[in-house]
């Protein structure tokens, strides 16, 4: 394999990712294309980058999803890599494919790697051939529903009924007792078939009171790697993460090495270079499943680096270009703890519907421990048409309480203006006792859901006083110069965006 | 300045006066004196008794949202101006504009122009970011104009339909 020298790459993406992927490049002097859909002009991505390529309508499908248009534009702009972030094309062997067969570097694993663990099937099969402790069941898919019923009865009710083709949470199916199994197993291979043209299904046996902890792995194209610690990413809702943070509060020097070594296995198994995650189930005993190997950045990657120091972008750029890891896995030293809050246009009080539209303030947070990953910016309008993920919120402190105690404090810092946030939802969950005591286990939410107490009364001195506030601002567009001291702009907020964004 | 606010279905008399940075206010039958300064656009600090006060304001149309201490207000302000033109347009008795909560994309129209409804009933479907949510009509009536078709997209406040 011959190896390019890259000076530009083009991101194959938008949103918080893209900008966090041409941070990278430009601290290492590479320079960037960025490409952009129709309600993404001008979107922070693309203002950001050396240069930008319209490719299309907004619907994905017809623009950041359309292999053949991303690698023609690598070609007019003369790019020689290509970083996928997460999301749209990350995991596609196709486009992998497509990359190498256009003579330009895919910064991810191979092809026959991300096919090998795209399947829940094929990557079990190769785990486990390498020994990876995994859930007890079935590797093959179930035909019948005689075989369901033999095989739940030897690992055991309740079971787990997985299709095969399945992922982020859809496909699944909970099955308690035997009296069950017939209409769910049924259920199940039809509910597959129609949603991802197969109707494929295996068996695990279920495991109570799980935690997601997942293990992030970095290897090269010379069979070095090395594991970087965990995230634990147990808090989730309809099975998408809220909360990360590492190190996980039930991890011990002795678990992180098992884990990290059965991740390491993972990745002899799928033969994998570039940055990886293997995400494994935690029962309350404290053994640990394979579940499956994400073979890509990771949304909630800020966390593993703000605990380990390094840039995980970079060391993706390094791999990509053939250089052997320097890091050695002594060298792996985590430091204090950190936690990330994925902040959302979406309305909390009203059941998480999608709140997008434009954002007519914004005040982010800063000061100690404290990281903003944004994709957007005061005026930006959120499209309706992608993810509602607008920025990620990270906070480092010495210890976990000292990291959750800077989270509180800049989550009352962030402003989000003209749409609506799931802020005050973090603030709420960051009160409770369980949390705190990093008790929970992947029910969290739910239970918590169930139990909420519900918005708490305004005092009445802030009801006059938000009263009095509107007010104000209504008079002040009414009659010129009104009631308030108003200033049209905010100069020192300019000169600080066009500051930040101004390049060389 | 005298106006009248809506809060939770509530009105409230408003009056202020505002000289070199400090506000007399009654609000309701409460009397406050404080320092005030806008500090950013839509952006006002209060100093009430030496407590500092940020509240954020944003605005569609009479409708203010207002944000203070990590709670947030929905706040319509009327003033005499206003009210006037508001009890104007309740001449059309009885006519009740139907506007989009969101933006989005009407991807279902589930009745016709002219189409007698119930209150609640489905009027048509929208979608914003992969998840569908059902208009529905505010009250018992006649359908008589639906200003979409499927297909189209809306941005939050645009009108959907008329009912009668």
């Amino acid at each position: 394999m011959i190896f390019a020298v890259f000076k530009k790459v083009l991101v194959a993406n938008r949103g918080e990712i893209a900008v966090r992927v041409i941070r990278a490049c430009r601290e290492v002097g590479i320079s960037t294309v960025a490409v952009y859909s129709d309600v993404d002009r001008g979107a922070l991505h693309t203002r950001m980058a050396d240069e930008a390529f319209h490719i299309g309508p907004a619907p994905s499908r017809e623009s950041y999803l359309v292999i053949d248009k991303i690698i023609d534009v690598a070609r007019r702009a003369k790019a020689q890599a290509i970083h996928p972030g997460y999301g749209f094309l990350a995991e596609n062997a196709g486009f992998a494919k497509a990359c190498a067969d256009a003579g330009i570097t895919f910064i991810g694993p191979s092809a026959a790697s991300i096919s090998l663990m795209g399947s829940k099937v094929e990557s079990r099969r190769a785990a486990a051939q390498y020994g990876v402790p995994m859930v007890p069941g079935t590797l093959d898919p179930v035909e019948s529903e005689a075989e369901a019923r033999r095989i739940a009865e030897s690992v055991g009710f309740p079971i787990m009924l997985k299709a095969s083709a399945g992922g982020g949470g859809k496909g699944l199916r909970l099955v308690r007792g035997a009296d069950e199994l017939e209409s769910a197993f049924r259920n199940t291979r039809s509910e597959a078939l129609a949603a991802f043209g197969d109707s494929a299904v295996y068996i695990e046996k279920f495991v109570e009171q799980p935690r997601h902890v997942e293990i992030q792995v970095l290897a090269d194209h010379h069979g070095n790697a090395v594991y970087l610690g965990e995230r634990e990413c147990t808090i989730q809702r309809r099975h998408q993460k809220v909360i990360e943070e590492c190190p996980s509060p039930i991890m011990t020097p002795d678990l992180r090495r098992r884990m990290g070594e059965a991740a390491l296995k993972v990745v002899r198994a799928a033969q994998y270079y570039n940055a990886g995650t293997v995400e494994f189930l935690v029962d309350k005993n404290l053994q640990f499943y394979f579940m499956e190997m994400n073979t890509r950045l990771q949304v909630e990657h800020p966390v593993t680096e703000m605990v380990t120091g390094l840039d995980l972008v970079k060391l993706q750029l390094q791999v990509a270009r053939g250089e052997k890891l320097t890091l050695r896995q002594e060298d792996v030293v985590m430091r204090g703890a950190a936690l990330e809050c994925r902040v959302y246009a979406e309305d909390p009080e009203n059941n998480f519907f999608p709140s997008p539209g434009k954002i007519t303030q914004l005040q982010t947070p800063a000061g100690p421990g404290i990281r903003d990953d944004s994709g957007v910016y005061e005026g930006w309008t959120v499209p309706i048409e992608y993810d509602p993920l607008i920025s990620k919120l990270v906070a480092w402190g010495a210890n976990r309480d000292e990291a959750i105690g800077r989270m509180k404090r800049a989550l009352q810092e962030y402003y989000v203006g003209g749409i609506k946030t799931n802020i005050s939802f973090f603030l709420e969950i960051l009160e409770d006792s369980n949390f705190k005591q990093g008790f929970f286990d992947t029910g969290f939410l739910d239970r918590w859901f169930a139990n909420r107490n519900g918005s708490q009364p305004i005092p009445e001195v802030h009801h006059d006083l938000a009263v009095l506030a509107a007010a104000l601002q209504y008079s002040s567009r009414t009659i010129p110069g009104g009631a308030s001291n108003s200033t049209p702009s905010n100069p020192w907020k300019t000169a600080g965006r066009l500051g930040g964004l101004r390049r060389r | 300045m005298k106006y009248t606010a809506v809060v939770a279905g509530k009105s409230i008399e408003i009056e202020f006066e505002a000289k070199n940075g400090t506000i007399e206010a009654r609000i309701g039958d409460r009397r406050y004196t404080l320092e005030s300064s806008n500090v950013e656009p839509g952006v006002y600090w209060f100093n009430l008794q030496n407590q500092s006060i940020e509240v954020r304001v944003t605005s569609a149309g009479e409708t203010f949202t207002v944000s203070i201490a990590g709670q947030s207000l929905p706040v319509e302000i009327v003033d005499a101006r206003s009210a006037l033109k508001k009890a104007a347009q309740r001449g059309h008795e009885g006519m009740v504009e139907v506007r989009a909560p969101m933006p989005g994309k009407v991807v279902r129209l589930l009745v016709a122009d002219g189409a007698e409804v119930n209150a609640n009933q489905g009027l048509l479907v929208m979608e914003a970011m992969k998840m569908q949510n059902e208009i529905k009509s505010p009250k018992k009536g006649v359908v008589r104009k639906l200003s979409v078709s499927e297909g189209v997209a809306v941005n939050s406040g645009d009108l959907l339909a008329s009912i009668e």
